[in-house]
């Protein structure tokens, strides 16, 4: 990978590493200490980054610093799930709409928030990623028998979190 | 024993892995006209594909946080150096900064011979010995954005400093 393709691969990915950092982590500050260590190390291992794998490449890297950050975690305060809630309006939908999807977002989050980093971090890259069980198996450096399993209990605890909220049938 | 959707139990169970699988792209077309004709008429697994397409409907639209551009300018400053700043220093290096320092006096004042030097021969002594561990110093903090002499010689390493036995051997006080 050249300095170009790097550029290229931080300007496309530099959200979505950030994002997953924030939802892993509930920490803004941590998440942008991370989400610069991700990005910086790319370059730092470019060599050992294919054409096309940079995205799980990427996202792998993340996970393992956040769930390191995580183990490390002392006891300072985490940020509110209020902070998380500040997220830009979406332009696509009127104001009767966006409200509604302001209160399923925020359940959504919170159910988020109640799940371990291993459930977040498979329903956030299948979800929010778009991301194949083979990549996901990867970062997570499951079995993909085991990474199917893993997926399937964590919409399950989800799925229950989101009935009991009266979101889901 | 027959439940309540007409299926027996633990049937559901297959088909809600099904489910997840078509709604992956796991499944091929076979698979997908098995589902549909399950579906056709089980209401429990209606509301279980139904809410998953909720929770990805509305993960979905959940919007990336942006990554904020200082700290995008560090990415690209670090690619341009080929090395990484620390965004913050980490709290070991001040400490490890002021311990060299500490040793390092320490050692040079244990040291110092019985001699009747005189204190301005001792200190320009102490000087020279000191140089090195000031350019290790110096280097060190060339590394790290935040921190300062005051953090070493007035933050917590220094109440480890004063603890450190310092014995004047000059024929007079200083």
């Amino acid at each position: 990978m050249d300095g170009e393709q790097y550029r290229k691969l931080v300007i496309e990915h530099k959200d979505r590493v950030h994002t997953y950092a924030v939802w892993l982590l509930q920490d803004r500050e941590d998440a942008r200490d991370i989400a610069q260590e991700a990005l910086m190390r790319a370059w730092r291992h470019r060599a050992a980054i294919h054409n096309g794998a940079g995205k799980a490449w990427l996202l792998k890297t993340t996970y393992r610093l956040c769930l390191d950050q995580l183990r490390k975690r002392s006891n300072r305060p985490q940020v509110s799930l209020a902070d998380l809630s500040v997220l830009p309006a979406d332009p696509v939908l009127g104001p009767e709409q966006g409200a509604m999807m302001t209160d399923l977002r925020g359940i959504i989050r919170r159910a988020l928030a109640r799940l371990g980093p291993r459930d977040k971090a498979v329903i956030l890259m299948r979800e929010l990623s778009g991301m194949s069980y083979e990549e996901m198996a990867d970062v997570l450096d499951l079995p993909l028998g085991t990474l199917k399993v893993v997926l399937h209990r964590a919409r399950e605890r989800l799925r229950r979190e989101l009935i009991a909220a009266g979101v889901c049938p | 024993m027959i439940t309540a959707s007409g299926n027996p139990p633990g049937d559901c169970g297959r088909w809600r892995n099904a489910i997840q699988q078509r709604l992956d792209n796991r499944s091929d077309q076979a698979e997908r006209i098995e589902i549909d004709g399950h579906l056709a008429w089980c209401s429990e697994c209606r509301d279980y594909e139904e809410s998953l397409l909720v929770i990805r409907g509305a993960i979905a639209a959940i919007p990336n946080i942006p990554f904020p551009e200082p700290e995008l300018g560090s990415v690209w400053a670090g690619q341009r150096r080929g090395t990484t700043l620390p965004r913050r220093a980490p709290a070991w290096t001040g400490l490890a900064a002021a311990a060299v320092l500490a040793l390092a006096m320490l050692a040079s004042w244990n040291a110092s011979s019985s001699s009747q030097a005189s204190p301005e021969r001792e200190l320009a002594r102490l000087a020279a010995d000191a140089r090195p561990v000031l350019r290790i110093l110096a280097r060190a903090f060339e590394r790290v954005e935040e921190a300062t002499v005051n953090e070493v010689l007035i933050g917590p390493a220094s109440r480890a400093v004063r603890y450190i036995p310092i014995k004047w051997t000059g024929s007079s006080p200083p």
